[in-house]
């Protein structure tokens, strides 16, 4: 009985206290490789804009947002970012949009119908998603003012995120 | 001459694309599909492996290593994206806490299985002999009495051995219980004056 116990405890606590610590996980939550790394550069063209590139955009606090307009999810945060963007555009803050397989007239179109008014990139092959590890849409990227991914948010982002990151990321230099 | 050389070159364009064709698939057949759930992005039909597929035979074709575009995608992903991916300090427990919770399963399962073998040989055993109602009916343990009678059933074959071990392992349970002048006696040793509690 001792040894059966024993047994149990041995090759059962470890398994079932694993169980237990992945039940607190969410499993398509996948940390990025590129957090704490420079982000990987682009150089996209723009719906109705010149070409971007995202060095043009160094010493600034960039969130890059990969969007679609078949994204249901994305239309919920584009208002926390309307209101980012009017708070703090003047201290350095600037919103891309990257369009991740989606055609550039549908885009376009979800565009106007959001009231977009940050950059939205064509990303073709999606070779941009794929420089970055993207899973899915929307996914957001946070980058400092060095060109170091500071943190990404899988999912639509929150006010709160919001709040955690980027008068944090503005701040330094 | 001419028509020679262009179908020559035209030749080795193909074999040279079948073999990177080849080589697109063995290495797209190792990354995980970020899209889909355990598929690699050899057999995704998501845009998303199609487009990781070009990407892996554009980088083959530029002469990058398998290798070499594996951990271009591990760079980005992790070492998740791999579908087998290589032992480390952080996915050792992948590859072997399944190892340990096999054997300890199994070490559980002989151990039940042993168990439950003895105990319906027992059954069968006290069952054949007739004497499940002697080892129901008997009086409960610790009179020595009882062990007499029970030591000459089993010698007479009235009663199986596993069922006479249980008996007395009861028996042993209860023996914190026993008052001083009532000593557990084993079978076998001689007989005391049997007393009970307020018997002088």
């Amino acid at each position: 009985v001792r040894s059966s116990r024993a047994l149990l405890m041995l090759g059962g606590v470890p398994v079932l206290a694993l169980l237990a610590f992945g039940l607190t996980r969410d499993p398509r939550l996948v940390p990025s490789e590129l957090t704490g790394h420079a982000a990987p550069p682009f150089a996209l063209a723009q719906i109705g804009g010149a070409p971007l590139k995202l060095a043009d955009l160094r010493g600034q606090v960039v969130l890059v947002n990969f969007w679609a307009s078949w994204c249901d999810a994305c239309v919920a945060e584009n208002a926390l970012f309307r209101d980012a963007d009017k708070r703090w555009r003047d201290q350095g803050l600037r919103i891309v949009g990257i369009v991740y397989e989606d055609d550039a007239k549908s885009a376009e179109d979800w565009m106007h119908k959001q009231g977009l008014v940050w950059p939205a990139l064509m990303d073709p092959g999606s070779h941009t998603a794929i420089d970055y590890g993207l899973f899915g849409v929307p996914e957001t990227f946070f980058i400092d003012r060095t060109g170091k991914v500071a943190y990404k948010q899988t999912g639509p982002v929150s006010a709160q995120v919001l709040e955690q990151w980027i008068p944090r990321l503005l701040a330094a230099q | 001459v001419i028509r020679a050389l262009l179908l020559l070159v035209v030749l080795a364009q193909g074999m040279n694309d079948s073999t990177l064709d080849a080589r697109t698939r063995e290495v797209a057949s190792t990354l995980r599909c970020p899209a889909c759930e355990d598929v690699s992005i050899e057999d995704s039909p998501a845009d998303l492996a199609r487009d990781m597929r070009k990407v892996v035979r554009q980088q083959l074709a530029e002469g990058r290593t398998p290798a070499q575009v594996k951990q271009y995608f591990v760079d980005r992903y992790g070492a998740w994206v791999l579908l087998d991916p290589a032992v480390t300090r952080r996915t050792a427990p992948l590859w072997f806490l399944p190892v340990f919770a096999v054997l300890m399963a199994g070490a559980a399962l002989v151990i039940a299985l042993r168990r439950w073998n003895r105990a319906s040989h027992d059954v069968r055993d006290g069952e054949s002999r007739g004497d499940a109602n002697i080892v129901r009916a008997r009086a409960p343990p610790g009179d020595a009495n009882d062990f007499d009678e029970l030591e000459a059933d089993r010698l007479e074959g009235k009663i199986s051995d596993g069922n006479y071990e249980r008996l007395r392992r009861a028996d042993d349970a209860l023996a914190p219980v026993r008052t001083a002048d009532q000593p557990p006696r084993r079978p076998g040793a001689p007989k005391a004056p049997h007393r009970r509690k307020g018997e002088s």
